[in-house]
């Protein structure tokens, strides 16, 4: 019912170019969006906030090209990932985003914990650990959002989490305090 | 293998936060919306036109202008409702009408902007 109704909302939007269905779908796809993004740029908001609006910047430009085989949400992942690959690749200075400028309330310590835990990887890890653990994603959907094989997905996701097992055991969790 | 499994599980108890996370939209989606091509908008703008040139069409085809110019006729001899016709009348009503939805149409686009 829910694919049903992004179907439905996306055909208002590429046949008669309602923008209020487009409105809808950035509403229900906002946060899952973003946060994805801030993860990938381990908590800058300001960053992760300019990537998401290009992600539905372009997503309303090629919206004819949903072809409705994955779910809208894992369409959006993937171009939220292509924009966000798009900018490291032009990005030659990386002082922007080595200094997460994340504006969360210091309170939340825990999720200031899962930056820095995930700070450990490299990107495409990150990326598929933060996919599978966080977004609940399954491999193949994890390769189809990155544009990976199947295979690499599994490597990079065996590598990542042996390095946060390792990391979040050297700091005390999991009972070893 | 077994270690696998407890890695698992300890990553599953350590992401569970992040998982629950939600990001409260706050003038995001408005943001977002304010900054989309304007298609819909050159679109209608097509559609109006193409009513326009439609009506225009039809007008001159069907001789719209006869119904027009007898009713101005009767009107002018003898002013007295039961000589106007009701055709001519709702002819007229519809054109004007018609144009008053187009500019209302013109109207709201313009704001929209």
């Amino acid at each position: 019912m829910k694919s049903f109704s992004d179907i439905s909302l996306v055909a208002q939007v590429a046949v008669f170019h309602n923008q209020r269905a487009f409105d809808q779908l950035v509403r229900k796809y906002q946060s899952p969006v973003r946060r994805f993004l801030l993860n990938l740029t381990l908590g800058n908001e300001m960053l992760s906030d300019d990537l998401a609006q290009d992600t539905f910047l372009k997503a309303y430009e090629h919206i004819t090209q949903f072809k409705g085989i994955a779910s809208f949400q894992t369409w959006l992942f993937r171009i939220a990932y292509n924009v966000f690959y798009d900018y490291k690749r032009k990005k030659t200075e990386l002082t922007h985003d080595q200094q997460p400028t994340s504006s969360y309330t210091s309170s939340d310590s825990l999720k200031m914990d899962i930056r820095t835990a995930l700070a450990q990887l490299k990107e495409d890890e990150r990326a598929c650990v933060t996919l599978q653990l966080i977004d609940g994603y399954q491999i193949d959907e994890i390769a189809n959002i990155l544009g990976m094989p199947a295979n690499t997905v599994k490597s990079h996701l065996r590598r990542g989490k042996e390095k946060l097992t390792n990391y979040l055991k050297a700091n005390g969790y999991g009972g070893n305090r | 293998m077994d270690m696998a499994e407890i890695d698992n599980s300890l990553l599953e108890q350590f992401f569970e936060p992040a998982r629950q996370q939600y990001i409260d939209d706050k003038g995001f989606t408005e943001k977002v919306m304010r900054q989309l091509p304007d298609r819909a908008m050159s679109l209608s703008r097509w559609w109006t036109i193409f009513c326009m040139v439609l009506g225009i069409v039809l007008f001159f085809v069907f001789e719209g202008w006869q119904p027009l110019l007898i009713s101005v006729v009767r009107m002018s001899h003898a002013f007295s409702l039961n000589d106007i016709h009701p055709i001519p009348c709702f002819m007229t009503l519809g054109v004007l009408t018609c144009l008053a939805l187009l500019e209302l149409v013109h109207r709201m686009e313009r704001m929209q902007v």
